[in-house]
């Protein structure tokens, strides 16, 4: 199984995802640089926050083009969570001065409140369901169960290959889990948060992945 | 589709759980705030507010030590806050494991570092805790500092100016119902939940089920208690069947 990398820039409480981690009892190693970065292959990119905060946060520290690089290796297996998931991709709606984002994911990020009714609520924040499609890591039982959602923010993918999840908030309907089809995952609810099926589903990503 | 979530709050005093009535502490619950997290952790109940309510600011160390104890195995999103009174203090709060803060006294007394807060953390993370109580005009207005000053505010207009600098999320109670058995303060609920976009969770005096069915009928998102989990066995699970029962959506 290795080491589990947890990226640690700066964006909001990586604590969680640890606390999960341990509990699941699988070793970790907190990720600040590059170099920390190679030394794992299953590498965990938490994130809350701004779209532009994290993107200059992994920048300064070198991780931006490092996580590009790293990506590249097929062995290497990275789960983006919630904001770790948006960066993934090309860009965003919440970037000010339109920064580009990892680009590993070819899809965009969307602000949810120019998508959904007035009368629904921004942030899209509880406890919602997600339409899993068939892959080799997440098994079926994960589509069955409710994940807590946090975001203001939501992902629209260009391809629909790259759709891992679906779900729907109000009328509109978002990617919940994204991929490139290959070693690259993300989510945007927190499975760190999601009691015992967000845990399962950790756990799909470090056994399966 | 969203569901609505259903809260356990736990009020910490000096470390040990309390039971409230009125901002009045009664008695004491549990000797050890872990042990509540843990059964609530393991009864499903969608989150968790973690709330200090000692009557000294000394107290934000030891609450701290709670708080990085309880996340260790709390899985479910864990909501922190009493005396968070500078940035400091509330990112202290959120890297002990909190995953959002509540922010009470600080829209009034320095709106400044509420601002700079939700600025950090994000919006989403920052819970606005708005308790209201009856003046002797008998009109409802917002009590800070545990309920001990009146800044002569109406909720509603309260819960909107704390939406415009910076808040996620409003957590509503009234003084006179906590712990009062008498359900919640639907009236102010309704009205809350018409003047703002973010989520509404509603606290304070239910006593059945039933009360928690009306708070969302009033415009409550999500619906909290604290006294009665603690009394009755594998409480939450028993809400969440009422509820269910009721054609509510709510996480099985």
């Amino acid at each position: 199984m290795g080491i589990i990398g947890i990226v640690n820039y700066g964006c909001g409480n990586i604590q969680s995802v640890i606390n999960a981690i341990e509990f699941l009892g699988y070793e970790f190693r907190i990720i600040e640089n590059e170099e920390q970065l190679f030394s794992c292959q299953k590498v965990i990119l938490p994130g809350v926050g701004s779209f532009d905060y994290a993107i200059d946060a992994l920048h300064s520290k070198g991780l931006f083009a490092a996580l590009q690089e790293w990506s590249k290796v097929q062995s290497n297996q990275l789960l983006g969570i919630c904001l770790g998931m948006q960066i993934l991709c090309s860009g965003s709606d919440e970037s000010l001065e339109n920064k580009k984002g990892l680009s590993l994911v070819n899809a965009q990020v969307l602000s949810l409140s120019k998508k959904v009714q007035d009368d629904e609520k921004i942030p899209h924040m509880g406890w919602n369901e997600i339409m899993l499609s068939d892959n080799k890591v997440f098994s079926k039982e994960c589509g069955k169960h409710d994940y807590y959602f946090i975001h203001s923010y939501a992902v629209f993918v260009n391809n629909e290959k790259h759709s891992l999840a679906k779900t729907v908030y109000g009328d509109v309907l978002f990617s919940s889990m994204i991929t490139n089809g290959e070693n690259v995952y993300g989510a945007q609810f927190h499975p760190e948060k999601s009691h015992d099926n967000g845990l399962n589903l950790l756990k799909d990503f470090i056994v399966n992945a | 589709m969203l569901k609505h979530r259903l809260i356990a709050v736990i009020i910490v005093r000096d470390g040990q759980v309390i039971q409230s009535e009125k901002f009045k502490h009664t008695n004491v619950i549990h000797y050890d705030a872990f042990h509540a997290v843990e059964a609530f952790n393991s009864w499903s109940v969608d989150e968790i507010v973690l709330l200090n309510v000692s009557k000294s600011h000394s107290s934000q160390n030891e609450f701290l030590e709670i708080v990085k104890h309880v996340s260790k195995t709390c899985f479910v999103p864990l909501t922190a806050g009493g005396y968070v009174d500078s940035v400091a203090y509330g990112s202290s709060l959120i890297f002990s494991g909190a995953d959002k803060l509540v922010i009470n006294t600080l829209w009034q007394s320095d709106i400044e570092t509420a601002h700079e807060l939700s600025k950090k953390f994000g919006k989403q993370c920052i819970v606005a805790s708005i308790d209201v109580k009856m003046n002797n005009q008998n009109l409802k207005e917002v009590h800070v500092n545990r309920g001990s000053v009146n800044i002569g505010q109406n909720a509603a207009q309260w819960a909107e100016f704390c939406e415009k600098n910076g808040a996620g999320e409003i957590f509503f109670n009234n003084i006179d119902h906590d712990g009062n058995r008498k359900g919640y303060d639907l009236e102010t609920i309704s009205k809350i939940s018409k003047k703002v976009k973010i989520p509404l969770i509603a606290f304070g005096g239910v006593f059945s089920w039933k009360h928690m069915l009306e708070g969302l009928n009033a415009g409550a998102d999500a619906v909290a208690a604290a006294n009665i989990f603690h009394y009755k066995e594998m409480a939450t699970k028993q809400a969440k069947r009422y509820l269910l029962k009721h054609n509510i959506k709510i996480r099985n």
